[in-house]
């Protein structure tokens, strides 16, 4: 199970209703506001269930999810210890 | 870290010296079940410091912080500057939590509907400790798991009984000293404080709120903090606009009177206005997850 940059794009777009025409892969997500406190909750599901793993709370920090190219890299991290 | 043993008995007696006032003993007395001894302020916060707090915060301490757990950590360092609202009534006694512990009402995806969650020693803990808590809490129930699952259980198994133990349960919260022997029934009545944080999407403006008052004499303090929308403030003289979100704060007035509750709501909004001037912010004392 992997996770890429189009399902995290899709996800924002389907699920939480952003618009991420403006979004790239290094785009910052909490930081900038894109994405809100409410949907964090939502978007660390959504990676539990698309990857089989479970995040932890102190994996829950701007360097693991701040952008869509550090969930990707904080996936394919946690893909490769287990 | 030092961890400390959780003593199932969540009050202590408030010595002679701190009986309670005279007006609000007469309160105690004539207060019957089914009357409300609440007292109720609501006051404007200016919040336009806010988002530079979050996002200044959030890079410092590396975590997407967000406003509820910044809402818990300013009600337990006010509580903790305000120490005479830490108490609640046992019959006509003021009894002292140990701990300042806070419920935070928040949305059950999982289930649609609205839940608790928990928190020990908001005073003690620091704003990240709380976020890393609340996002441990909302991740169990965004995976299934109900927190609520061993009081559903305890309540099912005892069928027809379920209706005389909650109403001896009640009788023995309201007039006894009573530790939480209820799972997390009885940890959820150990809470000094219900906060609720009500900026929720599509929430209108708020200008009142009545929280509904559970048949026990816990939780003595409640805070409600609504969505943030433009208005016009005074500044220098001039009208400008500043985002503002209502804060509306009820106390147990047998507990204390409007003047103690005002002098915590000018703590509260001061720490909600400029959240950097919370106290104990990046403080863990004695972090407990149990």
């Amino acid at each position: 199970m992997t996770l890429t940059a189009a399902d995290l794009t899709g996800f924002m777009q389907e699920e939480l209703g952003i618009d991420t025409t403006d979004v790239d892969p290094s785009s910052l997500l909490f930081t900038s506001g894109i994405v809100d406190s409410f949907s964090l909750v939502s978007l660390v599901t959504f990676i539990e269930r698309q990857c089989g793993f479970t995040v932890q709370p102190d994996d829950v920090t701007l360097d693991n999810l701040d952008s869509i190219q550090r969930i990707v890299d904080f996936v394919a991290a946690r893909l490769r210890e287990s | 870290m030092k961890r400390r043993k959780r003593s199932r008995w969540p009050l202590v007696k408030v010595p002679g010296s701190e009986k309670v006032p005279f007006y609000n003993r007469l309160l105690q007395r004539s207060v019957r079940p089914g009357m409300d001894p609440m007292l109720t302020w609501g006051t404007e916060v200016d919040v336009s410091r806010v988002p530079a707090f979050l996002q200044d915060a959030s890079q410092r301490w590396n975590i997407p912080l967000s406003m509820p757990a910044v809402l818990v950590k300013a009600a337990g360092m006010a509580l903790a500057a305000h120490p005479e609202l830490v108490c609640r009534v046992v019959r006509r006694r003021l009894y002292r939590f140990k701990r300042i512990s806070a419920t935070l009402a928040y949305h059950n995806q999982h289930r649609d509907e609205a839940d608790l969650h928990f928190l020990y020693d908001i005073d003690k803990f620091s704003c990240a400790h709380i976020f890393r808590i609340l996002m441990r809490d909302s991740m169990r129930v965004a995976r299934g798991e109900d927190p609520r699952e061993p009081d559903k259980r305890f309540l099912e198994r005892s069928g027809p009984l379920m209706g005389p133990i909650l109403r001896s349960a009640r009788f023995f919260n309201n007039n006894l000293h009573l530790p939480d022997l209820m799972g997390r029934l009885g940890r959820l009545q150990t809470a000094v404080v219900t906060i609720n944080y009500l900026a929720f999407a599509g929430a209108p403006p708020l200008r009142s709120f009545k929280a509904a008052q559970l048949g026990s004499n816990c939780g003595p303090v409640h805070i409600v903090l609504g969505p943030t929308e433009p208005r016009p403030v005074v500044e220098e003289g001039q009208v400008v606009v500043r985002p503002v979100a209502a804060l509306i704060v009820r106390i147990d007035h047998r507990v204390a009177d409007a003047a103690v509750l005002g002098r915590f709501v000018a703590t509260l909004r001061e720490y909600l206005s400029d959240p950097a001037r919370i106290p104990g912010l990046e403080d863990d004392v004695t972090p407990d997850y149990s």
